[in-house]
């Protein structure tokens, strides 16, 4: 009977541990050895279709940088990419930068407004 | 046999069903509109698709507007898999792959930007509410759901693409259809609704809901001879606003169009069909300044399998899809 508790202790145990997982993406601090000292955009209030650059400065090794908006479209790669909107997505939209590499990561937001055509 | 071919369909509308992808972008397939007049008892249809669409054109309201940001077009391929599980009941199931969802723009140093993959699964259920052999009437009542089972979410090089080049719509997707259909010796009439209700898209990156969808269409066929006939189609699409985050509405999305779509159909052998069938507009009214499809095109060959009898579908079903 001991020994069967012991068991689903050790199982319960196990399944615990490997269901826990640091949630690296969620960090905007910096952690470890990744960290974004800025993110900012040569505008931050634009008409439809005109686009701008926006530029991540990160300290770290091995960096990889992943971008995406919740409305309008990037377009690039790297440390810079350029960001604009059509009619579909006047208003203030977000764009997220993410910089990792294989340990860590930081991720920090910066907001773009679109005047309506 | 019944209980083999039951547990074919649940594994595959389980594990492969996929279907169109509708978003914000123009001229994306509408989904639902595969063998609309029902399918026959135990039969069985298989039609693969591929379509072709261009959109390049903006309107705002009804005016085409002199702006051209950017363009798109896509190549999309599908399965449609449908079986009468009953004479009045018949279940139809798609499955979709984007080959290319492409937008270009006129940017300078702007690259164009390629989404492709699976789409959405799709199930209808149709369920034949009048069969009147003697006076060829029937009125099928049709229930659906799009599941958002595909590619969303995808990037490339690292940069998130827009909604508007997801292969999948992101969303759950409900629909309801009726369908009526009446014949006169080589002539066939029929009128087709359907609406559609989206479910909020709430992604790790996008927070969307499309505007409700609701169409109407027309169609009259006619059988030139016995391997050729034809079917004209008038549709009428009306398209809602779309929310984003905190329900703001999208004030550029959604309105009306009217589009033509002449379809020829050709029986080369037995049990198996070719069809042709541009999308033509012929009306636009775009709430706000939207991009619009300007041209699309589909081919379609449908295969058909008769497990109860000698009984030919093609034969039987004329030209209605």
């Amino acid at each position: 009977m001991k020994k069967r508790i012991l068991h689903i202790f050790i199982l319960a145990g196990l399944i615990l541990l490997f269901a826990c997982k640091k949630d690296n993406d969620s960090s905007s601090d910096g952690t470890g050895e990744v960290e974004i000292i800025s993110l900012s955009a040569a505008d931050t209030v634009l008409n439809v279709w005109v686009n701008t650059k926006i530029t991540v400065v990160a300290k770290g090794d091995g960096l990889e940088y992943s971008w995406e908006a919740d409305h309008g479209e990037l377009n690039g790669s790297g440390v810079q990419v350029e960001y604009m909107a059509g009619t579909c997505c006047t208003g203030i939209n977000t764009i997220t930068c993410t910089v990792s590499n294989n340990t860590n990561s930081d991720s920090k937001k910066i907001k773009i407004r679109i005047l309506p055509f | 046999m019944r209980k083999g071919l039951l547990i074919f369909f649940i594994l595959y509308f389980i594990l492969f069903i996929k279907a169109q992808s509708q978003c914000c972008g123009a001229g994306n397939p509408i989904s639902g509109f595969e063998n609309v007049s029902g399918i026959p008892y135990k039969t069985l249809l298989i039609s693969p698709t591929y379509k072709y669409s261009i959109s390049d054109t903006y309107f705002t309201g009804n005016e085409k507007n002199s702006i051209s940001p950017d363009k798109m077009n896509y190549n999309f391929t599908s399965i449609s898999i449908a079986y009468g599980i009953n004479p009045r009941l018949s279940i139809q199931g798609q499955i979709g792959y984007f080959i290319n969802k492409t937008k270009k723009y006129n940017i300078s140093d702007w690259k164009p930007m390629r989404g492709f993959g699976l789409g959405d699964a799709e199930i209808n259920v149709m369920y034949a509410v009048i069969k009147n052999i003697f006076k060829d009437f029937s009125l099928i009542t049709g229930v659906g759901i799009k599941l958002p089972i595909g590619v969303f979410d995808q990037e490339v090089n690292n940069v998130k693409l827009p909604i508007s080049l997801q292969p999948s719509s992101g969303s759950l997707k409900f629909n309801a259809s009726v369908f009526m259909n009446k014949k006169f010796n080589e002539f066939n009439v029929s009128f087709r609704g359907f609406a559609e209700i989206a479910n909020r898209i709430k992604s790790q990156n996008f927070d969307y809901k499309y505007g409700n969808l609701y169409l109407m269409s027309f169609y009259g066929s006619y059988n030139i001879n016995k391997k050729i006939s034809f079917v004209a189609q008038i549709r009428y699409e009306y398209r809602g606003k779309s929310l984003r985050e905190n329900e703001q509405i999208v004030e550029s999305s959604g309105g009306q169009l009217i589009s033509f779509i002449p379809e020829i159909n050709i029986i080369p052998a037995k049990s198996f069909s070719i069809s042709v069938y541009p999308d033509i507009p012929i009306y636009k009214y775009m709430n706000g300044t939207q991009i619009t499809n300007k041209f699309a095109i589909s081919l379609k060959l449908t295969k058909s399998f008769n497990l109860y009898r000698n009984n030919e579908y093609f034969e039987n079903s004329k030209t209605v899809k």
